[in-house]
């Protein structure tokens, strides 16, 4: 994926003897530039400063073949990648991770990816891909786009209210979202969505079978949309709500403490449905299950 | 008669005939919108084969859709609205943001100091092409096709300070990309 | 506003957007689409949002995982050999997990052989792609493709007593399409790991 550049300055660690290796390497960085980060098992934390630099501290373990780092001023790009020795090279002792401590200007874009090594980033203001297997995520939301994707991790964004769209997929992973305010898209097959979004612009959750759970305000011409097959959904509205509503499902419950009862569908099945306006119906709810419950409620 | 008079004159026309089940009439605002429609479809999507899809739904869409069709706004906004919804909604269930192949090393030698008015066409649409998603949208709608910030909003289904912002997001990175 | 727009964009001054501006609002497609328009226009529509096919060439060009940008203005479509010429039956004889995969999808889903194809392209070394994911992961991934499938079978049969009913439809297609991209993630993912020995 990376071609050449233009000037890189690349410090890489010689082989290592067979022992956990220290490991602290810097190098100047655009203050709004692009970090990438990749490693495999252990543990990356990511923390943003006010400092035009990059540094890496951490341990490096025996199965680790070494550490990139290459910083290439020209593209605004700094690599940080752990390299694992190849199979027959590896102890295939449980000492092969990586503990790395990143420090990255605060407004900088990260894109970082792990497999199992967990990953947890705070203070970084600038755009966020991260990515991982079986690693936890664990981030702050600033101003920026934030997006996690993982395959059975867990996730936890917190925001501070202020509007950013926000994209999470997992598979089996739980999913928190925290202070969310804005956009959000959550998509996951088997775990949970817990989401709690201010002043929701577009709102988009769909589940296989994992719950769902979406909480906050409602902008005045929010679109939000929820589907899931046999997950539970609650959806839970505070502040003045104007919305029209339209929830289906094909043989799950709806309950609604708006007061408006859930009617049976004119079809051949045992679904109901829900349509209804609440307030002066700006914005657009629409809820779908095949067997999920749908509760719905607003404070 | 100015050209664009002309226009709006013979799409009332084939609007109302196209109600009425005239395909041939639907067909003929398919041959005066396509372009615009299609064109639209490629820079969401970027991709061909989907921008095609896209365009044959949108126009698909429409045919099911025209007694909905006040005439508030005119027709060609009218069948973008279509278009973004059905490019989006392609986006977002998929759950990939698919990104283009970086740029040719090649180019290193032919850099530019400042983007102006001789910077190749291809250049700025890769740009915008790499671009993060709502940043793009927006630029898209605003920037090429001149629709308003409420227009755009409302056609993306966000805030217009959103819109904003993800307009001053987009011509910032613009400018670094065009630039480098 | 009730003029077409047939001026450039906004400027106002800004070079970029000059720039971005001058951009021609119309591109004429590599071929003529209106035959398949005119065919969709006489299906039915099957689900509530008018949608009649989903078209699955955007995770299947995913999957093969070579977009080229070149493409948005010399429309040159990048080649997908190995989602055009897998044939469906070596679906069943090259997935060796049976709760994660079988070749047929229900009577009630209009996929297409665009779709087929994709999805046989991504099972195609499916097992040896879960393989390089770690042990406890690829359990739960597989058991998440089982849920799937779950899911699946859960709609048909749902539409086995509501053959028109649209909420399933609509249910129907989009776990469809969470399936392919799952495995198109599954692919991307696994796909970067190194082989476990």
């Amino acid at each position: 994926m990376i071609k050449s550049y233009m000037a890189i300055a690349a410090l890489l660690l010689t082989p290592l003897a067979q022992a956990e290796q220290p490991v602290e390497q810097r190098a100047p960085a655009d203050p709004q530039g692009e970090v990438e980060v990749s490693s495999v098992s252990g543990l990356v934390s990511i923390d943003g400063w006010d400092r035009n630099e990059v540094q890496v501290t951490g341990t490096l373990g025996d199965d680790v073949e070494r550490l990139d780092f290459v910083s290439d001023p020209k593209r605004n790009h700094t690599l940080i990648k752990v390299v694992m020795k190849t199979s027959s090279n590896r102890s295939h002792r449980d000492d092969g991770d990586a503990e790395l401590s990143i420090r990255v200007p605060a407004a900088s874009r990260l894109n970082a990816n792990t497999v199992s090594a967990d990953l947890s980033v705070s203070s970084v203001r600038g755009e966020q891909r991260l990515q991982t297997v079986s690693g936890e995520i664990s981030s702050e939301i600033a101003a920026e786009d934030v997006e996690a994707k993982t395959v059975s991790g867990n996730v936890v964004l917190r925001g501070d209210n202020k509007p950013a769209v926000v994209t999470v997929t997992t598979v089996s992973g739980d999913a928190q979202v925290v202070r969310a305010a804005g956009e959000i898209v959550a998509n996951s097959v088997s775990g949970s969505l817990n989401l709690g979004v201010d002043q929701i612009t577009r709102a988009r959750a769909r589940t296989t079978s994992g719950d769902l759970e979406l909480k906050g305000t409602l902008a005045r011409d929010a679109r939000v949309d929820v589907e899931t097959i046999s997950g539970e959904v609650n959806l839970d509205f505070k502040g003045t709500v104007n919305a029209e509503f339209e929830i289906e499902s094909f043989s799950g419950g709806i309950d609604n403490c708006f007061g408006q009862k859930a009617q049976p569908t004119n079809k051949s099945g045992p679904g109901s449905e829900l349509n209804f306006k609440q307030g002066e119906g700006s914005a657009r709810v629409r809820v779908q299950s095949l067997s999920g419950e749908i509760r719905l409620c607003g404070k | 008669m100015t050209a664009e008079a002309a226009a709006i004159d013979s799409d009332e026309q084939w609007i109302e005939r196209a109600r009425l089940g005239d395909r041939a009439a639907f067909e003929g605002l398919y041959r005066a919108h396509s372009g615009r429609v299609y064109g639209l479809c490629l820079r969401l999507t970027r991709d061909v084969t989907v921008a095609e899809d896209c365009t044959q739904e949108t126009f698909i869409s429409a045919w099911r859709n025209l007694a909905r069709f006040e005439g508030r706004s005119t027709l060609g906004t009218w069948l973008h609205r279509i278009a973004v919804n059905v490019a989006l909604a392609r986006a977002r269930r998929g759950g990939l943001e698919v990104v283009p192949a970086p740029e040719e090393d090649e180019r290193e030698e032919a850099t530019r100091a400042v983007i102006d008015d001789d910077t190749p066409p291809i250049d700025v649409e890769n740009a915008i092409a790499s671009l993060p998603g709502g940043a793009r949208h927006v630029l898209i709608l605003y920037g090429i096709y001149g629709y308003t910030h409420e227009e755009a909003s409302d056609m993306l289904g966000i805030a217009v300070g959103t819109c904003k912002a993800q307009l001053h997001r987009a011509r910032r990175l613009l400018r670094e990309r065009l630039s480098a | 506003m009730n003029h077409e727009r047939t001026t450039s964009g906004n400027s106002h001054g800004d070079a970029v957007l000059r720039a971005v501006g001058r951009l021609p609002q119309a591109i004429e497609p590599r071929r003529d689409l209106w035959p398949g328009i005119s065919q969709g226009l006489d299906q039915p529509a099957s689900t509530r949002r008018g949608r009649f096919e989903v078209s699955w060439a955007y995770a299947a060009a995913a999957a093969v995982g070579c977009l080229a940008l070149g493409a948005l203005l010399s429309y040159s479509v990048m080649q997908r050999e190995t989602a055009s010429t897998v044939p469906t039956e070596l679906v069943a004889a090259t997935s060796n997990r049976p709760t994660v995969l079988p070749a047929s999808f229900g009577r009630y889903a209009a996929l297409g052989p665009e779709y087929e194809r994709a999805r046989a392209a991504l099972v195609i070394g499916l097992a040896e792609r879960l393989d390089r994911l770690p042990p406890v992961t690829r359990l739960k991934v597989e058991s998440n493709l089982a849920e799937i499938q779950e899911a699946l079978t859960e709609i048909n049969a749902a539409l086995e007593l509501a053959p028109d009913d649209p909420l399933l439809r609509e249910l129907l297609m989009n776990t469809y399409q969470d399936e392919l991209s799952l495995l198109v993630r599954l692919n991307q993912t696994a796909g970067s790991l190194p082989a476990r020995t």
